[in-house]
């Protein structure tokens, strides 16, 4: 019992050192959480825990600057043909791999060979499917060669698509090379890794070779906490710093006064998607009705606490260049939504339910992903809200992988609440183009095939946003999807940090070396 | 040796069968693993993954192929971590083993005493508050009790960091370790404390109704001496069989606690190799556990016979 009675005081001793310690002590650190190991390789992440680390690690040829325009950053310019086909880029001299070798421009097209290979392992490939070939034209200058005209290319370089270290990977594809992806990557950016361990954290520490301003940060710790509400607790304890929340947390870090909240836009559109391929979802004048008998202002306060913009179609707001803020605010009138079904062969003699000439109810499943307070919350505003016009939604909850490989990829499914993230660029060809693999509700347009296809190869920008604004007047009358909201992220930060751009976390990542800690 | 040789038969098919079990059961699981869970993916994106994962084939020639595999001490590989699970596991198990360990050996000290007190005084003030406890602590969930621990000493009152097995980015040591250690460790403690406490208590109350009990209070021993000497040993087979269960349920399964409070164990990694239909990972934490699970078995069994000198092990 003895030895026991020392364990406990040394608890004791251990504890009062705890409150002692803190600020003022230690490394000039920014702290925060992933739910999950990532995966240091920007062309092998497939999730957004593993693109934000590899943000800070792996530099790219540009970066998004704070109106998401892409500028500088391995590249120090470029060049676009006349025929919009090749791009070449000049690339920053001296810039030193975090092992010390030189970059140059193999590096460039070794990892943009492994990007357009399936066989790869790559995640990157449909985000540069347009991409035909790289070409190294002297060791600071490369060129890419375009299949077609594409206008996303330059944001998209900016987007995910980190550079990767030819010489690591002279004899082992991506996939095997373990100890790259797990704990030792090698990238250009601010920072490098000083630490990984498995489930623990990973210790970024600053990249005395970058080439950019020196970061003013110390340290950069990325912790695994899987649970979001762990992840607030630790927040609130001081040993994490920049936390993703929920509406739902909102009260718990309000009141908290070492932590402010900031809701930053982001390129993203959350909707319920129809499957067009069911024959009630097919005529645009029920999507139509669909759209009007949706209250979206009451999901946005209610269910968002206000962390949302009104949508205007399928384009997000924060891409201001090519959105169209002069359209209407979507309405909210359920007579006319019955008016509007009425008028596709839904009625309801008894004034309640719908359903069609031969008796049919109106009736249908949306799934949405378990275990997200906020979404589930929007599917029953949207099954009440759609109850109000007569038509019957169940709501199915399911796991995301479930929902997405069991009923969305194969196109099994009604109704799904789901969202698309995208990179700062207005092209949605894959997503609401007829046939595409992306394009989940089987929607089809041609008027709006061919805007979505001239869209994404035309360079000129004034072009560009009339052909957006046109798909966006299209929209209206023929909604591919119901778009609830554009969502702000929720950010909880200390106010120890200073500099965070006013960016999604993604992309504010991509200007770490602004950050800083006050200690 | 031959009850041995026949338990360790035993215990090789009960492990195939679990593993074969398992392996079923997560193939008959909806979904698929998460990193073909991508609304993004192309049909070729997904064909050339599925390809790469050795998804492409039929389930029966994956089982083959795993079986195989297994044979020869390969584990496989995560689909979630692009490692070889035997590194995955091997990352984990020292973070799993001091939780665990920490927490039984914490209930084990808590539980024997507390418990042949509260069987030697039945109906006493410690006895009735003990049994309180006990039923509080096996009712209340553990993600709220952990949550609760958190936000009272790490946040309320700032005695113990919140989550993680080391201060990040900090120098480490054992005294970081041990600060980080002591809630999880206490929250997990709490309820095997509060099981082993009642087999404890009821076993305890058993052995004090034996004739030798009476016979050692006739020759005038203290009470003490009774409780020490003649009830512990009795009383304790019932509960080395239930530290037995606990075993297998710490090493498999603290991932509640695991989770809130961001300890990088192995209970932790299953969860999220099941939600992520991580086939290789799941089937290697399954054989793993189920083989900790059996010999943790056997060796209870020949526990038993070094505290109770009448079991004899026949075959």
């Amino acid at each position: 019992m003895r030895k026991f009675s020392g364990l406990f005081a040394q608890v004791a001793i251990a504890a009062t050192m705890a409150c002692a310690g803190g600020d003022g002590h230690g490394p000039n650190a920014l702290r925060i959480p992933l739910i999950n190991d990532p995966i240091l390789n920007p062309v092998l992440a497939p999730d957004i825990g593993s693109v934000l680390i590899n943000k800070v690690i792996f530099s790219a040829l540009v970066r998004p600057d704070e109106q998401l325009h892409p500028v500088p950053d391995l590249a120090t310019s470029w060049t676009t043909s006349e025929d919009g086909l090749e791009y070449t880029f000049s690339l920053r001299p001296g810039v030193k791999w975090h092992d010390g070798e030189p970059f140059t421009a193999n590096d460039v097209k070794f990892t943009f060979d492994q990007v357009i290979d399936v066989k790869s392992g790559s995640r990157l490939r449909s985000d540069f499917a347009a991409v035909a070939g790289v070409d190294v034209i002297d060791s600071l200058t490369v060129r890419f060669r375009l299949k077609a005209p594409f206008a996303p290319f330059l944001a998209l370089l900016g987007y995910n698509a980190g550079i990767l270290p030819a010489h690591k990977f002279r004899d082992r594809k991506l996939t095997d090379a373990t100890d790259f992806s797990r704990s030792a990557p090698v990238g250009t950016g601010p920072f490098r890794v000083a630490n990984a361990a498995a489930g623990s954290a990973i210790v970024l520490e600053r990249n005395p070779a970058y080439y950019g301003p020196t970061p003013d940060l110390d340290q950069l710790i990325f912790r695994i906490v899987p649970d979001v509400n762990a992840q607030v607790a630790q927040l609130l304890a001081g040993e994490l710093d920049i936390v993703p929340i929920e509406p739902a947390n909102l009260p718990s870090v309000e009141r908290a006064k070492s932590v402010t909240v900031v809701r930053n836009p982001i390129v993203q559109h959350v909707y319920v998607g129809f499957n067009q391929s069911r024959p009630f979802f097919k005529p645009p004048l029920v999507r139509q009705a669909l759209d009007l008998a949706v209250n979206r202002k009451a999901i946005v306060d209610g269910v968002l606490k206000g962390a949302a913009d009104l949508p205007r179609g399928t384009i997000p707001m924060v891409l201001s260049e090519f959105f169209d803020a002069s359209l209407p605010a979507p309405g909210y009138d359920p007579d006319s939504a019955r008016t509007l079904l009425g008028r596709s062969g839904w009625s309801a003699d008894d004034g309640q339910m719908l359903h069609d000439a031969r008796g049919k109810p109106f009736a249908f499943t949306l799934l949405v992903d378990k275990g997200n307070p906020t979404r589930e919350q929007a599917a029953l505003a949207v099954q009440q809200d759609l109850r109000r016009v007569g038509i019957d939604a169940s709501i199915e909850t399911l796991e995301f992988a479930t929902l997405v490989r069991d009923r969305v990829l194969p196109g099994a499914y009604d109704a799904v609440l789901i969202w698309w993230t995208t990179p700062p660029d207005p092209d949605q060809f894959s997503f609401y183009t007829t046939g595409q693999d992306n394009n989940h509700v089987r929607y089809s347009n041609a008027r709006v095939d061919s805007l979505l296809a001239a869209g994404r190869a035309t360079l000129d920008v004034a072009h560009r946003r009339e052909l957006y604004n046109a798909f966006q007047r299209e929209e209206l009358s023929d909604p591919p999807v119901l778009v609830l909201f554009y969502p702000r992220e929720l950010l909880a930060v200390s106010r120890r940090v200073k500099g965070l751009p006013s960016l999604g976390l993604r992309d504010a990542l991509r200007h770490a070396e602004q950050i800083s800690v006050r200690r | 040796m031959t009850f041995l040789i026949r338990r360790l038969v035993h215990a090789i098919t009960v492990v195939f069968v679990v593993c074969t079990a398992t392996f079923v059961l997560v193939h008959l699981a909806p979904g698929g693993p998460a990193v073909l869970a991508d609304p993004k993916l192309s049909l070729e994106e997904q064909a050339a993954i599925e390809q790469r994962l050795g998804l492409d084939r039929p389930v029966s020639v994956q089982y083959g192929i795993w079986m195989s595999r297994v044979a020869r001490g390969d584990l496989g590989e995560s689909f979630l971590y692009e490692v070889p699970n035997r590194r995955a596991i091997g990352e984990r198990l020292p973070n799993t083993a001091l939780l665990a360990g920490t927490a039984l050996v914490l209930s084990v000290l808590l539980a024997v005493p507390l418990g042949l007190w509260s069987a030697m005084r039945r109906g006493g003030l410690v006895d009735r508050a003990v049994s309180g406890l006990a039923f509080v602590a096996m009712a209340v969930p553990t993600f709220w009790l952990a949550i609760g621990a958190i936000f009272t000493f790490a946040i309320a009152l700032p005695l113990f960091p919140a989550g993680g097995a080391t201060t990040a980015g900090g120098a480490g040591g054992w005294m970081d370790m041990l600060r980080h250690l002591v809630m999880p460790a206490l929250v997990l403690a709490a309820v095997t404390t509060a099981e082993l406490l009642r087999y404890m208590r009821s076993s305890a109350q058993t052995a004090l109704q034996q004739p030798f009990v009476r016979v050692a209070r006739a020759k005038g021993l203290r009470e003490r001496a009774v409780a020490w000497r003649h009830v512990l040993r009795t009383a304790l087979i019932p509960v080395v069989t239930a530290l037995g269960i606990q075993v297998p349920r710490l090493v498999g399964g603290a991932a509640i606690t695991e989770t809130v409070f961001a300890w990088p164990g192995l209970g932790r990694l299953g969860v999220q190799a099941a939600l992520g239909r991580d086939y290789p990972l799941v089937m290697a934490i399954t054989l793993f556990v189920s083989a900790a699970v059996v010999i943790v078995n056997l060796l209870m069994d020949l526990a038993y016979v070094w505290i109770d000198p009448r079991i004899r092990l026949e075959s």
